[in-house]
């Protein structure tokens, strides 16, 4: 499967008007191995400041280890990378002293209470992560129960524990893998609203997840990984318009003439009839104007158009597309 | 890879670049923990609530107990229990918090060097950007903070019950029947025991003749010595053989009297170092192999079985590694107040006499010389430091 040369090209920073400072994570070429097994397969990834990005990819792609590699939690086996435009290992210190991070489950000391796991976290990170305690447990919800040990708290709770730890340090970029997991419907709407508030306040969030519809709600721009590659990256909308197979359903008074109409005009690959509507199958990478065509030549044929609307992949569509988990299933 | 400053007024990521003061903090990237890394991570042990039970029943509960059920045995019955603050009591105590101080205190150190790995912080830790040598140094002070003052208080228990509630110190020892001063150096005893020959015939091995018991029996006992011959060969026996009965009265005196101040101090010192190693040794080990109970399972069997047969078991041609067991380095170490120096070798053993670097405890190997001793312990403390920091950097968090 071959990556979107589009989208990758006008990611990089070699094009005009992106520079090694826009990118909260760059990597080029990054590798990691685990014997034979190939986790990273000389994955570019490029992660714009200041929004959500999602990290994509069905389970065992690799999410996980670039994320741990990218941290400096285990060591790459090739390629560079950088965190806020800081290379990485070789300035990890400076660059994770911007950064936050949730790798995995977030697991703490269970006979220590919420507050004290934070207070061993901010010592770590010194400077004034100590002063950042109580404001992070009051924005994650968890003042009331910053005192109880933490073996006695929920996943959920567990998670917004990781997510305050992660504020200790103010971070610019926040790494958060899975987060929605083990979060029932609350707790992923308190976590999605958590999610745009920081990138609200100029935050970068880069989301490792295999669930879509999260991904989607939260994201503006995503890359898939799949057996360690990258296979596509850049914003949702223009990845699935980009990609995906566009089609217009369309309610006339005559859908059997229509089709037979439409059958005709080189702006379309397909019709099927289903009761009033028409399913109209455009051609890939079609523009607005194939849209407006199918209009004229109903219009021009006598057919009533009462409503026409465009309908395209969903991500989990295409998603299913570009991974080669379809081809599996 | 470059790095370019991108002040991009539209991009809202970059607004927060620079506002955050403390971001080039230096202290991320060093190596010395910080008070807040120690202390933190002594708050995490002293929580750990089954372990600092273990940790304090050990080093203080212990010899509360003992001394306190002998201090009401002996106001019961004085006759069949002696006193609480005796010699072989302080003996017997202080051993107790060696051997067991050791193996609470390897547990401790294997717990400092596991926990972070096997309850998931360690990741946690290491994203913050501090330097994993920091990380891993931090818990060396922690966990000394807890044992040090933990096995200075027992001790010092057992010190003040020995001060207060031991036996009258006595002026004399028995030395194989004789009565000789208390707490002579070595040439003062060989003074003493020139000056005395009639009391020295019964602590040498008399090498003169013995005067004839009647039909060419031989009598039994040393000689009265009465002759100038006799006196004479006396004194030769008292300087030939000064550091076997040098030994013999040190074991007298530890047995008899009780220790002298500066010798609870070694003893004390001494006690410490057994946890020190304990506690380095369990941390290293237990960092590099990221398993708890197997570190300690293996550190209780280095004290309770290899180190025992390694020091009463000669092995021709291995002595100089069973010399590497830096427990039996500890024993040659042991102090006199706490039988050191006076089974296998006598006090002269390679230090001063009264010096805490008093030679061989209860061992059988062949002494080693001081500077090896010290050698042995010193390395044992860097290479299991070594060993842990080299795994903290190197381990996939």
């Amino acid at each position: 499967m071959s990556t979107s040369p589009t989208l990758l090209e006008a990611a990089r920073p070699g094009t005009p008007g992106r520079t090694t400072g826009d990118w909260a994570v760059e990597a080029h070429g990054l590798c990691k191995r685990f014997g034979d097994i190939v986790a990273v397969d000389k994955v570019d990834l490029f992660v714009p400041r200041g929004s959500a990005f999602g990290y994509l990819g069905p389970n065992g792609a690799g999410k996980t280890t670039l994320i741990r590699t990218l941290l400096g939690l285990t060591s790459a086996d090739g390629g560079t990378m950088s965190l806020l435009g800081i290379p990485v290992p070789s300035e990890r210190t400076r660059a994770l002293a911007r950064v936050g991070a949730i790798v995995d489950e977030p697991r703490f000391f269970g006979h220590l209470s919420g507050r004290d796991n934070l207070r061993m976290l901010a010592a770590a990170r010194g400077c004034q992560a100590p002063t950042r305690i109580e404001p992070a447990l009051d924005r994650v919800g968890l003042a009331q129960r910053a005192d109880d040990k933490v073996r006695s708290y929920s996943l959920g709770m567990r998670q917004r524990l990781g997510v305050a730890s992660c504020l200790l340090g103010d971070p610019e970029l926040l790494i958060l893998d899975e987060p929605m997991n083990g979060l029932d419907p609350a707790g992923m709407h308190e976590m999605r609203t958590m999610i745009d508030t920081l990138v609200g306040e100029g935050r970068t969030v880069m989301l490792s997840s295999h669930l879509l519809d999260e991904v989607e709600r939260t994201c503006s721009a995503v890359a898939i990984v799949d057996h360690g590659r990258v296979v596509r990256q850049g914003p949702i909308a223009e990845l699935v318009r980009g990609t995906g197979t566009a089609s217009v359903r369309v309610e006339c008074d005559d859908p059997s003439a229509g089709a037979v109409l439409l059958e005709q005009s080189a702006a379309v690959t397909g019709v099927t009839v289903e009761g009033p509507w028409l399913t109209v199958t455009l051609p890939t990478g079609s523009s607005r104007e194939a849209v407006a065509e199918v209009n004229r030549v109903l219009a021009a044929g006598g057919i009533s158009v009462y409503r026409l609307e465009e309908t395209r992949a969903s991500l989990e569509q295409w998603f299913l597309s570009v991974t080669s988990r379809l081809g599996e299933k | 890879m470059s790095q370019v400053t991108v002040a991009e007024p539209t991009s809202p990521g970059s607004a927060l670049i620079g506002r955050r003061p403390g971001w080039s903090d230096p202290e991320r990237g060093s190596f010395l923990p910080t008070w807040g890394l120690i202390s933190t991570k002594l708050m995490e042990l002293r929580k750990r609530r089954g372990l600092m039970i273990a940790v304090v029943f050990f080093t203080v509960g212990a010899p509360v107990l003992i001394l306190g059920l002998r201090l009401l045995f002996h106001a019961v019955d004085p006759k069949a229990y002696g006193p609480a603050g005796s010699p072989d009591m302080f003996n017997t105590v202080s051993d107790l918090i060696g051997e067991f101080g050791f193996i609470v205190a390897a547990t401790l150190g294997a717990a400092a060097g596991t926990t972070d790995l096997t309850e998931g912080m360690f990741r946690q830790l290491v994203i913050t950007g501090r330097s994993r040598l920091a990380l891993f140094f931090a818990r060396i002070p922690a966990g000394m903070a807890i044992l040090t003052p933990l096995v200075a208080v027992g001790f010092g228990l057992i010190c003040l019950v020995t001060s207060y509630a031991g036996i009258a110190q006595p002026r004399t020892v028995n030395l194989n029947g004789t009565s000789v001063p208390v707490q002579l150096s070595e040439a003062q005893l060989e003074t003493w025991l020139l000056l005395h020959p009639q009391q020295a015939v019964f602590v040498v091995d008399y090498t003169g003749p013995f005067p004839s018991a009647g039909g060419g029996a031989v009598a039994v006992g040393p000689p009265s010595v009465k002759s100038a011959s006799s006196i004479a060969t006396v004194r030769a026996d008292v300087r030939h053989q000064i550091a076997s009965i040098d030994a013999d009265y040190a074991s007298s005196e530890v047995i008899q009297a009780n220790p002298a101040i500066n010798e609870m101090v070694k003893a004390g010192l001494w006690l410490e170092l057994v946890v020190a190693v304990g506690f380095i040794v369990g941390l290293g080990l237990g960092t590099l192999t990221g398993q708890r109970t197997v570190s300690t399972i293996v550190m209780i069997a280095l004290q309770l079985i290899v180190t025992p047969i390694l020091a009463r078991n000669v092995i021709p041609y291995f002595i100089n590694g069973q010399r590497l067991v830096v427990g039996v380095a500890l024993d040659q170490l042991r102090p006199m107040s706490l039988g050191g120096g006076v089974v296998a070798l006598g006090r002269g053993g390679g230090g001063s006499r009264h010096g805490l670097l008093a030679g061989s405890g209860g061992i059988s190997i062949p002494p080693m010389p001081t500077w090896a001793m010290v050698s042995v312990i010193v390395g044992w403390f860097v290479v299991w430091t070594a060993v842990g920091a080299w795994k903290t950097v190197r381990r996939d968090a």
